[in-house]
């Protein structure tokens, strides 16, 4: 092959090279996908997370409920049995209490949780405690428990025989704050032990869950092909079946590629040694026959060498799931050196990449094939290179294909990874770019045939 | 140079054994690696070996002629072109692998490689004395003036060259030389060493008395 002299200056060119830039996005494989797909962790993690709130706030419910009954059961003994003791108290030396002015008796300066009153048969504070006011608490019958005008707890017993009540009352707002302080205490102390148990919780299943992400690990690292592996028994009775499952799938896998490399290597030999016998056949007849028959022998040997390419070409597409053996190639070189007669080919720039040269010159050799078989005379190779793989843009001279055409080109590329109906060529080389991670993508453009061959960075 | 082909595929095996002559090789062809075998202690200039033969591994047969010491060239034949088959072949003993299907112009060429390497020379071109040798076009020169040397007289020099700077005895240049072609008769050799001391110059050809010839390293 040799470089033109001058290249297809075209609009063409342009669009191709529009039409790349998407190529190279749209060829190059989807990764993280992983990203937008629920996670299992999470999922439990929120769960939890929500139980254990709802657990918080109906213990809290429940318990400040109780609490708040609680405390206002004991805050009424204890209301109760103070009474009965300042009963007592007043009871036992009554003839001398200040009773006629309806004062206070004498106190330091002190905080009254509770005050108490003295009540005649006519309702009038006739003695009261320091803080108490001159104001009956209650109005109505005075005795047992009540709420009295102040919203205050109140209770009230019979004192002497002239018809007497003693009343003690506990402040509503010191009760409400006695309440509200025991049930916040208590409400914060569930409340902690809910995120408490959700965090344990949160620990447990992220324990639980190192099994699988081991499992995952294993799957990814399992090579069925190669004898000495193996996927390690599974850590939990869930993941049994999964593994079993795996492993079977790998064998049969493995037995299937081994059969198809089998087939592969018994059609080789069989393809390719009378291929040799046909060129040495001819070789020898070449240089043993008239001046008369060359020509034709030499039409034949050209024949015999197209066949051994297509016979190569084939043989590399049935084993295209061979993984490829990546080094460092010069593509400018590699794709000089790939004779094509009648096919002139420009190459632009210069580019190195990590690729499989068998493979990538058996891709590049059949779309060149293509490009003369399809009447194109010239054709330019470029190169685009970014952090994720390379891409070789090549467009031809050729008469090209309709829009409509090329659609069912790169459906039967892209759904099927290459159907009968869309040639050996295209096929071959989109096989190729997959081994390599990448794609094969046709390039819409105005003139000729284009294509991306996208290769990963592997 | 003489050669042992060992190809099970008869149009294959006929048409490089003809190709070789052609260009003045002396080729003995054998289709079963048993009929092989006992030619390991001839004489050859290359061994062309296919690697699937009907009775028997042409790679295992190469193996166990290195390991008896066995150090002539070899160039596998075979249909199988993966890297790891490539790289085993070779790390079996092999000099050279040729994936078929292959143009036998290809193999002329890579023998004409084997041919240099074993003369201690770089190209093909190849100064001996007075004389200057082209081994890949068969041209040769004696101070400066170009003469003409016959393919059997191309076979003996070769022969020697390949072995340059060791004695080479008479009964090994002959069976290089003519092979199993017969037809020999007891003073052929002797000829042919003459002609070419003629050609190109008497100091070309060493005779080591009672042992055979030598062409100095």
């Amino acid at each position: 092959m040799s470089s033109a002299a001058t290249a297809p200056a075209s609009a063409a060119d342009g669009a191709a090279s529009a039409a790349a830039s998407a190529a190279v996005a749209a060829a190059t494989p989807a990764t993280g996908r992983g990203g937008a797909l629920p996670s299992i962790a999470g999922r439990l993690s929120r769960v939890l997370l929500r139980a254990a709130v709802a657990w918080g706030v109906a213990v809290s419910a429940v318990v400040g409920f109780a609490v708040h009954h609680e405390v206002d059961e004991l805050m009424d003994s204890a209301l109760q049995e103070s009474a009965e003791i300042l009963y007592g108290l007043l009871s036992y030396n009554a003839a001398q209490l200040p009773v006629d002015g309806g004062g206070a008796l004498p106190a330091p300066p002190h905080a009254e949780r509770l005050v108490w009153q003295l009540l005649d048969a006519q309702g009038q504070v006739r003695l009261r405690s320091h803080h108490a006011p001159d104001a009956a608490l209650l109005t109505g019958p005075p005795a047992g428990l009540r709420h009295g005008l102040r919203g205050d707890r109140v209770y009230g017993l019979p004192y002497g025989a002239q018809g007497w009540h003693l009343v003690v009352a506990q402040p509503a707002a010191d009760r409400r704050a006695a309440q509200w302080e025991a049930m916040l205490i208590t409400v914060l102390a569930a409340l902690g032990v809910g995120a408490l148990c959700a965090w344990w919780l949160g620990r447990g299943v992220a324990r639980e869950l190192v099994p699988l992400q081991a499992l995952s690990g294993e799957v990814g690292r399992y090579q069925p092909m190669e004898p000495g592996s193996a996927l390690p028994a599974a850590q939990r009775a869930e993941l049994a079946p999964l593994r079993d499952a795996v492993v079977a799938l790998g064998q049969r896998l493995a037995q299937r590629v081994a059969s198809e490399r089998a087939v592969a290597a018994h059609a080789a030999h069989a393809l390719r040694t009378p291929l040799a016998g046909l060129a040495a056949q001819l070789a020898v007849a070449q240089r043993e026959g008239d001046a008369a028959i060359q020509p034709r022998l030499e039409r034949a040997r050209q024949a015999a060498d197209r066949l051994r390419r297509v016979v190569a070409a084939l043989l590399t597409l049935f084993r295209a799931g061979v993984e490829p053996v990546r080094r460092p190639v010069a593509l400018e070189a590699l794709v000089a050196s790939l004779p094509v007669d009648g096919l002139q080919v420009q190459v632009e720039g210069r580019c190195e990449a990590a690729v499989d040269a068998d493979l990538l010159a058996a891709a590049l050799a059949n779309l060149l094939d293509n490009t003369v078989r399809h009447g194109g005379q010239t054709l330019t190779c470029r190169f685009a290179q970014d952090a994720a793989g390379t891409t070789l843009l090549l467009h031809d001279d050729g008469p090209g294909v309709s829009a409509q055409r090329l659609q069912q080109l790169q459906q039967a590329l892209d759904h099927t990874g290459g159907e009968p109906a869309i040639g050996m060529g295209l096929a071959l080389a989109d096989q190729v770019a997959r081994a390599h991670g990448g794609r094969l993508q046709l390039l819409p453009v105005a003139q000729g045939f284009a294509v991306a061959l996208r290769l990963g960075r592997g | 140079m003489r050669l042992l082909l060992l190809e099970d595929d008869r149009i294959l095996g006929e048409g490089l054994r003809d190709f070789l002559r052609a260009d003045g090789h002396v080729v003995d062809w054998c289709l079963r690696l048993l009929e092989a075998v006992p030619l390991g202690a001839e004489p050859y200039d290359a061994l062309l070996v296919d690697w699937q033969l009907p009775d028997g591994s042409g790679l295992d047969w190469v193996r166990s002629l290195r390991a008896r010491g066995v150090a002539t060239p070899v160039l596998m034949l075979t249909a199988r072109d993966l890297l790891s088959d490539r790289v085993r072949g070779l790390d079996s003993g092999a000099d050279d692998y040729l994936v078929k299907p292959f143009e036998p112009e290809e193999l002329s060429a890579r023998l004409r490689v084997v041919g240099r390497r074993a003369a201690g020379s770089a190209s093909a071109l190849l100064r001996l004395g007075e004389a200057e040798l082209d081994l890949a076009a068969r041209t040769a020169r004696h101070q400066g003036v170009r003469t003409e040397l016959t393919a059997r007289e191309w076979r003996v020099l070769e022969a020697l060259l390949q072995r340059r700077g060791r004695v080479v005895a008479k009964s090994d240049l002959e069976a290089l030389v003519l092979g199993f072609e017969g037809e020999v008769s007891s003073n052929v050799l002797e000829v042919h060493v003459s002609n070419l001391r003629r050609k190109l110059g008497a100091g070309t050809i060493e005779t080591v008395r009672g042992l055979g010839y030598r062409i100095a390293a």
